[in-house]
């Protein structure tokens, strides 16, 4: 056979156009020898690469972890493509094993009709986690999805009200053997009445069932295919409202339930005085949060329920009825609680405003969340959360706090305190709180603005004082984002050293973010009492403060702004 | 005290609650017996093993990984950043060390040391493009002209808007 070289002799642009066809079609063709060549080559240099060392099974176990990462981004710049696709970018052997691997092709995003048809492809028989969030088109993403109910495991879907009719009825088709986890929530106004959830919906079917969340859904409440859960969770309802009854009766049908969520239905109709009903056992449960009306709605709810010591109590009220509706609902829960409840020790009163409170009880000295303005404590150690949002004519007092501390005793004694403000606390509130908290070691004040006049004179002791020393354990002062009003840092100096002169130590004073009227040489004076300061300075006193040399404050500084 | 001999004919002398981080070897422990045995590691080099036996004297007394945590995988995937401050130091490591670390917990069946190469992998490969990934580990694009034909489509429609 003829090489290309013997070929190409006197061949030139002008010679037979047969000839130079077929001499162009032989350099095609070794040139795609060469490719091949070059990329079996490449191949090769791959195997020498050191990544190449670990075995499928491990780079498949990588390439999970890579994937998780998708659970925590936004994927809609991929148009629906799984975040694995640029791992099949990368060279022949990776793409072959992602390839391989229906689940990474499992994330079912209902963005882009193209990638739906390959995710569904890719992914073969396994279980599918699909998502869908309108405007997106029904007939194009959510219909093909939901064709493959059978193998959802995670359904979640976001709707606009004119398309729940369509969706309910898709749901209504056939059965979902596989779902786990599934989700609803309606977006925008609704104009009309909505086909409600009810026990039609996956035919009846849904044994796998653990978790449902509904998001301004009509609901019918009267299921029975809902059993089984672990976790229920309704936040408004586009539908009728139920009864304490009939929402009694769901729960009768969750034995297992671990969370309860019911929110945004502050017009439940709580039971007559004399309506009887058999208690529910949820003795699985491990924490309710309730939006459900008032206190003494909540009591109602309370007192026809059963459940195991420990559980995590969040609760909201729209409006509440005074201190004695508190203590008639404590009763209630304490009755429900088959075992002593936790011992709190820190309480956080976060959003302290005009016309709201979020008062946190915790089990541990500090908290762990830093959720400013969350009332779900589900993922920290806060046995109880109680938030009030008050009608600004209410006038509520800020000194409920202390009154819910009493009520909430004798498993409160409370070893530190969490305040954060957004309104300066009138001069009072320090001194009624005095009587209540005799175990109080730490108080954390954030935003105080203008002054914390009523903390030190609730502080202070004088001899005419009947009543003992305020505060007396008393240990750690934390004041961040505070300012201190005109000659406050020298009267809470004296206080310091009057406590200590009576044997009342102050340990700790720490200063962040306090930037009005205090000065390097006013820290210093804190510090002349025995007090370790831990201050973080702002630039120029700083500076000043430096310059005064040693046995100044700022040997503990910390990040400005943040004590914790 | 257990005697382990690598691939480079070094002998270590560990404490059985360490090693036994080690299903492999808490496996085989369990099987012999108590002896003074060495027991060869062919799989593992001296300089790759000291780094093991680090891991696993930091991690001693925490409980084992259970069964179950594998089955439900897919379902409870932590978030892969979610390495320990102490875990990240100790993984920080060139390439080669890295890859000997996975390859070992993989032998020595420590899961949970594994987990931690296999997510600092992740991690390395997360927010980076293939090119950029091709780069990081030295790998070459050997793609067919077909599958090129193919990423280039898949690329269109996820830029499609």
């Amino acid at each position: 056979m003829s090489t290309l070289s013997d070929l190409l002799v006197n061949v030139t642009p002008r010679s037979p156009t047969a000839l130079v066809e077929r001499c162009r079609a032989r350099i095609d063709q070794d040139l795609a020898v060469l490719a091949e060549s070059m990329r079996v080559l490449h191949s090769c240099r791959n195997g020498l690469a050191r990544i190449f060392c670990l075995p499928p099974e491990i780079l498949v176990t990588v390439f999970s972890h890579f994937a998780s990462f998708e659970d925590h981004t936004s994927t809609s710049h991929h148009r629906g493509a799984p975040i694995c696709l640029i791992l099949t970018h990368v060279c022949k052997h990776w793409r072959q094993l992602v390839l391989d691997c229906p689940t990474f092709w499992t994330s079912v995003s209902c963005v882009s009709p193209r990638w739906l048809g390959i995710m569904l492809e890719r992914s073969k028989d396994a279980h599918l986690v699909a998502t869908y969030h309108a405007p997106v088109s029904l007939r194009g993403c959510l219909e093909p999805v939901l064709s493959h109910l059978s193998r959802i495991k995670v359904l979640k879907i976001c709707s606009v009200s004119a398309d729940v009719d369509r969706i309910m009825e898709l749901l209504s088709l056939q059965p979902a053997p596989s779902l786990k986890i599934f989700e609803f929530a309606v977006i925008g106004n609704v104009h009309h009445s909505l086909m409600p959830i009810s026990d039609t919906i996956f035919q009846g079917q849904v044994p796998l069932l653990q978790s449902i969340a509904f998001v301004l859904c009509s609901l019918s409440w009267t299921w029975s295919i809902f059993s089984g859960l672990r976790s229920f969770s309704v936040r408004g309802t586009t539908g009728t409202l139920p009864t304490l009854a009939q929402l009694m009766s769901t729960l009768r049908y969750m034995p297992d339930l671990e969370q309860l969520t019911l929110q945004w239905l502050s017009t439940v109709t709580p039971f007559g005085d004399t309506e009887l009903c058999d208690k529910v056992p949820l003795i699985q449960l491990k924490s309710i949060a309730l939006d459900i009306g008032t206190p003494k709605t909540i009591r109602s709810l309370f007192d026809r329920l059963v459940l195991p010591a420990g559980v995590k109590i969040a609760l909201h009220f729209s409006q509440i009825e005074g201190s004695q509706s508190f203590f008639d609902l404590f009763s209630a829960m304490d009755r429900a609680f088959g075992g002593p409840s936790p011992f709190v020790r820190s309480l956080r009163a976060i959003r302290i405003s005009n016309n709201g409170f979020v008062v946190q009880f915790c089990t541990s000295m500090a908290f762990k969340s830093h959720y400013h303005y969350s009332w779900n404590p589900a993922e920290d150690d806060i046995p109880l959360s109680i938030q009030f949002t008050c009608n600004p004519l209410a006038h509520v007092q800020s000194t409920i706090i202390f009154e819910l501390c009493r009520i909430a005793s004798p498993r409160a004694r409370i070893h530190s305190m969490f305040l954060e403000l957004f309104y300066d606390l009138p001069e009072f509130f320090w001194r009624t709180g005095s009587a209540d908290l005799l175990d109080l070691q730490i108080i954390h004040l954030t935003g105080s603005r203008n002054s914390i006049r009523g903390l030190i004179e609730a502080l202070s002791f004088d001899d005419t004082q009947v009543t003992g020393l305020a505060y007396p354990s008393l240990r750690v002062l934390e004041l961040e984002d505070t300012n201190f009003g005109d000659h406050e840092p020298e009267d809470l100096q004296h206080v310091i050293k009057q406590r200590a002169e009576r044997g009342t130590y102050l340990h700790e004073l720490r200063l962040a973010g306090c930037m009005k009227n205090l000065t390097a040489g006013q820290v210093r004076l804190f510090e002349e009492t025995g007090v370790n300061v831990d201050w973080d300075g702002h630039k120029d006193d700083h500076e000043t403060c430096t310059k005064a040399g040693p046995g100044c404050s700022t040997t503990n500084y910390t990040t400005p702004g943040r004590l914790f | 005290m257990v005697h382990l001999v690598t691939s480079d004919n070094v002998e270590f002398v560990v404490e059985k609650e360490v090693v036994e981080r080690s299903v492999l070897i808490k496996n085989m422990l369990e099987d012999v017996g108590e002896s003074d045995q060495s027991i060869p590691l062919a799989n593992v080099s001296s300089a790759v093993l000291r780094k093991v036996i680090e891991y696993c004297e930091h991690h001693r007394g925490e409980p084992l990984p259970s069964g179950d945590a594998d089955q439900n995988q897919d379902e409870t995937r932590k978030r892969t950043t979610d390495i320990s401050e102490w875990d990240q130091k100790f993984i920080t490591v060139d390439q080669e060390m890295l890859f000997e670390i996975i390859l070992a917990a993989n032998y020595l069946d420590i899961k949970s040391l594994l987990d931690v190469g296999c997510k600092t992998v992740a991690n390395m490969i997360k927010g980076k493009t293939p090119d950029e990934i091709r780069r990081l580990f030295n790998i070459v694009n050997d793609f067919t002209p077909e599958e090129e034909a193919q990423i280039k489509k898949e690329n269109e429609w996820a830029e499609d808007r």
